[in-house]
């Protein structure tokens, strides 16, 4: 299956049988990150993220299953447009929960739909506290008013008076040393 | 087959989508790649993944505003208020993970930093947190003491706090702490 390209993996859906349980899983395998990467982005937050990337895969095998789309070609764009719609009926409705799904979609929550395991194993929470530690106070505290407390460069660079794109430059040395620190003990799948 | 990636987004590209640093432009043509272009997902993936765990690591020592962040998100965890001299026993909250330590009582107003030093109850240092975030008005420093972190502290910690003005330091207050669910690495 993992030889398999996107379309390939789509019709084996559309198809059902005895593959097509297979296809799905490795369909989410490829895109429940990707949609879980889109929603972090702009909902900044991960359970929301988490939620958004289950509501996508849901809503785009459901579509897959019932033949609802036209070019299995284009699979990654029709998945694209699913995070944009998803996180839309998140952001408007202003209720993160499962009601956006509901609307979208018309099956109940497909088996397949399984997260993937975190990059660096179950211990990643962990193990990045004990980097963050390791990094300069400056470089910790940007880190931590970016990603923890999701502040926009503007508002760090007033808060600590640094210019802001002394503030970029911060966060990007902290977040490569952060990678490496996280790296140190194994490459991450 | 995966066609080779030539679309050479840097780093610091990844690091600025994910903080919403880039022109919705730029940004949108991120999100594309990362959906249509195999490699660029993988860089986007190991990125994202720093970012994801970033926000869920709670730093050890935390302003009031991430407190107060804290106890909007719900997470449990016990508050453990102190006084300078005070030697404590504290424990976590049954399945949480924070025990949150509020060092109290210490005159910080007009103090360009604190420090605040860990070590054991004989004195071997433990660790050392620079420039710090702190309350001046309350005179607080807020520890977000973690349960892993038992795997790599000993159960009786001092936490020792430091003013600095100019070139100045000077150690200000200490607190005991047993953490009574730890045994020690």
């Amino acid at each position: 299956m993992q030889d398999s390209d996107n379309a390939e993996l789509a019709s084996r859906v559309q198809a059902g049988g005895a593959l097509a349980a297979a296809a799905e899983a490795e369909l989410c395998r490829r895109f429940w990150q990707r949609a879980r990467l889109y929603g972090l982005r702009h909902l900044r937050g991960v359970t929301e993220a988490e939620d958004l990337a289950q509501q996508v895969m849901e809503v785009t095998l459901s579509a897959l299953r019932s033949g609802r789309v036209d070019d299995l070609a284009l699979l990654d764009r029709y998945v694209l447009g699913v995070c944009r719609n998803v996180a839309h009926s998140l952001r408007r409705s202003g209720d993160r929960t499962r009601k956006a799904v509901q609307r979208l979609t018309l099956e109940p929550t497909p088996d397949a739909v399984q997260p993937p395991e975190p990059p660096w194993g179950a211990h990643s929470v962990e193990r990045l506290t004990l980097c963050l530690s390791a990094l300069p106070a400056r470089e910790q505290r940007i880190v931590q008013l970016s990603f923890y407390e999701w502040k926009s460069t503007g508002e760090i660079a007033e808060l600590l008076g640094v210019a802001s794109g002394n503030i970029r430059v911060i966060r990007h040395r902290a977040l490569r040393k952060l990678r490496t620190c996280m790296d140190l003990n194994g490459d991450p799948r | 087959m995966t066609a080779p990636c030539t679309h050479t987004v840097t780093a610091e590209c990844w690091i600025d989508f994910f903080a919403g640093d880039l022109e919705e432009e730029s940004g949108q043509r991120l999100e594309q790649l990362m959906f249509e272009c195999a490699q660029c997902a993988v860089d986007a993936e190991r990125w994202g993944a720093i970012v994801g765990t970033a926000t869920l690591a709670i730093p050890p020592v935390i302003s009031s505003e991430t407190f107060r962040t804290l106890q909007g998100r719900g997470e449990p965890m016990t508050e453990n208020v102190m006084q300078p001299g005070d030697d404590r026993r504290a424990s976590f909250p049954e399945g949480g993970r924070l025990l949150i330590h509020r060092l109290q009582g210490v005159a910080l107003e007009g103090v360009d930093r604190v420090n605040l030093t860990l070590s054991t109850p004989s004195g071997s240092p433990l660790v050392r947190f620079e420039d710090v975030p702190f309350d001046r008005e309350c005179g607080e420093v807020i520890v977000a003491c973690q349960r892993h972190f038992g795997e790599s502290f000993p159960r009786e910690i001092v936490f020792e706090i430091e003013r600095c003005v100019a070139d100045q330091a000077e150690v200000v207050a200490a607190y005991t702490v047993d953490h009574v669910d730890w045994s020690g690495p």
